[in-house]
């Protein structure tokens, strides 16, 4: 899903003509396509109870194929200077995107921990039907998740074509299970109910970490990519290898109660 | 089709716990309680009664705050005995599935028992009245409010709440602590313009642990660590917590221990009394014969409606009901 919404949204900004009017009709544009995108998404997931996972690969698929259509073959060189210096420019000595990036942090972890949206969503990812019968609004909270979910990485497409100076259908691919890895090295259990956003934002400092290293060293990306896999193998291993563990765990809580 | 396998010499072990079916298609039983055997018995010379009382247990060796169950003591009881004004009406109820023509009312001050054997739609019944189950007709309404649309979201603005029998996938968050389940189904009292107020809910967890006579448990503590008598606690504070007036209670002492059953009822006599009204699902008699009225149900049918007085020490009253 990232990758696409990414991607989209770089060749939508980059498809725009130079005018300083260009800032707003693309973050109008920007805004609108992202939310079309992400409130379908959702409404898929949510009210027709789609399976998270095929929705967005079939989104995939879908955004994916229309940045190609729209990009129709060269690359779109971005020469709008008030859009490149907003997303990857400077501010006094620290760059935007740092900015950018503490802030979505610490938002995120804040919202997560000491808000009622946030528990509720730990709520529902550690027993939907629990919190079905504890009167909590299930449909709006997932929706609103996945959107902030899908604005966000549409965010993250505006940086990445701010940064390249253009707009490239290719860029941005392999994000989606870049994200993923992210998210599970940093402790985020795929069944739900735990993780946060600090953590995962570690999780991502390791993998970023990592490729750089990589390439330190000078490997080939090709073998990259194999080392990445692996690396995300054992992550999601080790976080569900706690599943049977703790498994074993109620299974052992629940005799003892019977006895 | 059975009974052709049965004649051609094949060993059927059949599962059930209809007693039509039983007696037409088997040549003994084995009654199962509680995960125990409880007893072998050869059809058809053994009565159903029989096998009922065998299904769902005598009456408790040790019951309500001490008191023993014969005859001699007068019977113990979870409600005030008092009628009062209805507070829940249902007008023939019915589910897709197994409710027929459900329809009763539920008074101030009351525990108002739902008896059955297991499957009879007691569980269906609770879910019903919490809006969790969908129903195809009949009214529900609350102090004169008809709740035509009914969630649980709706139901527990009302003040409704229900402990439900499978506490594990219903009743509780797994992985959150002790606090967070308590204050779960009423987040807005614990915060403003969303923001939680931790320090609240702490304090409430801590009222709770100690109104409910949870021993060293700490607010922090994971549900899922404790005994399933704790559990049940930490639901039931939940509801206590988010002011609920109204209990449906499904098998409230199921998996719990002896100890902790005790000290269920007495919540549930002391929610009564602080004028809530308790509806209680249940297949085990000793439960039912404390209830100030007792609702019948077999096969998704209302077949009869006892008082507390009408039940003999014995509950032969609510067994000839059963079949």
């Amino acid at each position: 899903m990232p990758q696409s919404v990414l991607k989209t949204d770089e060749v939508a900004a980059a498809g725009q003509p130079k005018p300083q009017r260009a800032l707003r009709i693309l973050s109008k544009l920007y805004l609108f396509m992202v939310f079309a995108v992400i409130i379908v998404l959702g409404a898929l997931v949510v009210y027709a109870r789609i399976t998270p996972f095929i929705a967005t690969l079939a989104m995939l698929s879908i955004l994916e194929g229309f940045s190609y259509i729209i990009q129709t073959g060269e690359l779109i060189q971005i020469s709008d200077t008030g859009f490149t210096s907003m997303f990857a420019g400077m501010a006094g000595p620290i760059p935007i995107p740092v900015i950018i990036f503490l802030a979505i942090t610490a938002a995120a972890a804040f919202v997560m921990s000491n808000t009622t949206f946030g528990r509720e969503l730990y709520a529902i990812g550690g027993n939907r039907e629990a919190s079905r019968l504890s009167g909590l609004p299930i449909n709006r909270d997932l929706l609103i998740a996945y959107t902030v979910s899908g604005l966000l990485a549409g965010l993250a497409g505006l940086m990445l074509a701010s940064q390249l100076l253009e707009g490239s259908s290719l860029v941005g691919r392999g994000y989606e299970l870049d994200s993923i890895a992210a998210v599970v090295v940093g402790g985020a259990s795929l069944f739900g109910g735990s993780g946060d956003p600090i953590r995962s934002v570690i999780g991502g400092l390791i993998i970023a970490t990592i490729l750089n290293i990589m390439n330190l060293m000078g490997i080939q990306s090709q073998p990259q990519l194999v080392i990445k896999g692996f690396v995300i193998l054992i992550a999601v291993f080790f976080s569900s290898g706690d599943a049977p563990r703790r498994l074993w765990r109620s299974f052992r809580g629940s005799s003892q109660r019977r006895a | 089709m059975l009974k052709t396998l049965r004649e051609r010499g094949v060993a059927i072990i059949y599962v059930s716990h209809r007693m039509e079916e039983i007696y037409e298609l088997c040549q003994r039983v084995s009654v199962l309680r509680d995960g125990s055997l409880v007893g072998t018995y050869s059809l058809p010379e053994t009565k159903a009664p029989e096998i009922i009382r065998a299904m769902i247990g005598r009456a408790l060796r040790t019951s309500l705050l001490g008191q023993s169950l014969d005859d001699t003591h007068e019977r113990p009881r979870l409600g005030t005995g008092k009628a009062m004004e209805p507070v829940l009406s249902v007008r023939g109820l019915k589910d897709r599935s197994i409710l027929q023509n459900i329809s009763f009312d539920l008074r101030r001050g009351e525990v108002l028992g739902v008896a059955g054997l297991v499957g009879s739609g007691q569980t269906e019944l609770a879910k019903c009245l919490f809006g969790a189950r969908e129903r195809v007709a009949g009214q529900i309404s609350m102090e004169g409010h008809s709740l035509r649309f009914l969630n649980p979201r709706e139901a527990i603005r009302r003040g409704i709440g229900l402990l439900p029998q499978d506490r594990k996938e219903q009743g509780f968050v797994h992985g959150m602590s002790v606090t967070q389940n308590i204050t779960l189904a009423n987040l807005p009292a614990f915060s403003r313009y969303s923001f939680l107020f931790k320090k609240n809910e702490r304090q409430m967890a801590q009222e709770m642990i100690g109104r409910l006579m949870m021993r060293s448990v700490v607010p922090e503590k994971e549900v899922g660590a404790l005994s399933g008598g704790t559990q049940q606690k930490v639901v039931f504070a939940k509801w206590l917590a988010s002011t609920a007036r109204i209990l449906i209670v499904d098998e409230p002492t199921r998996g719990i221990d002896v100890g902790a059953k005790e000290e269920i009822y007495e919540l549930l006599s002391q929610f009564v009394r602080q004028g809530g009204s308790v509806l209680m699902c249940t297949s085990e008699l000793p439960e039912v014969m404390m209830a100030d009225r007792v609702l019948v149900l077999a096969r998704g049918k209302l077949v009869g409606e006892l008082a507390h007085e009408e039940i003999d020490p014995h509950g032969e009253a609510v067994l000839n009901l059963f079949h």
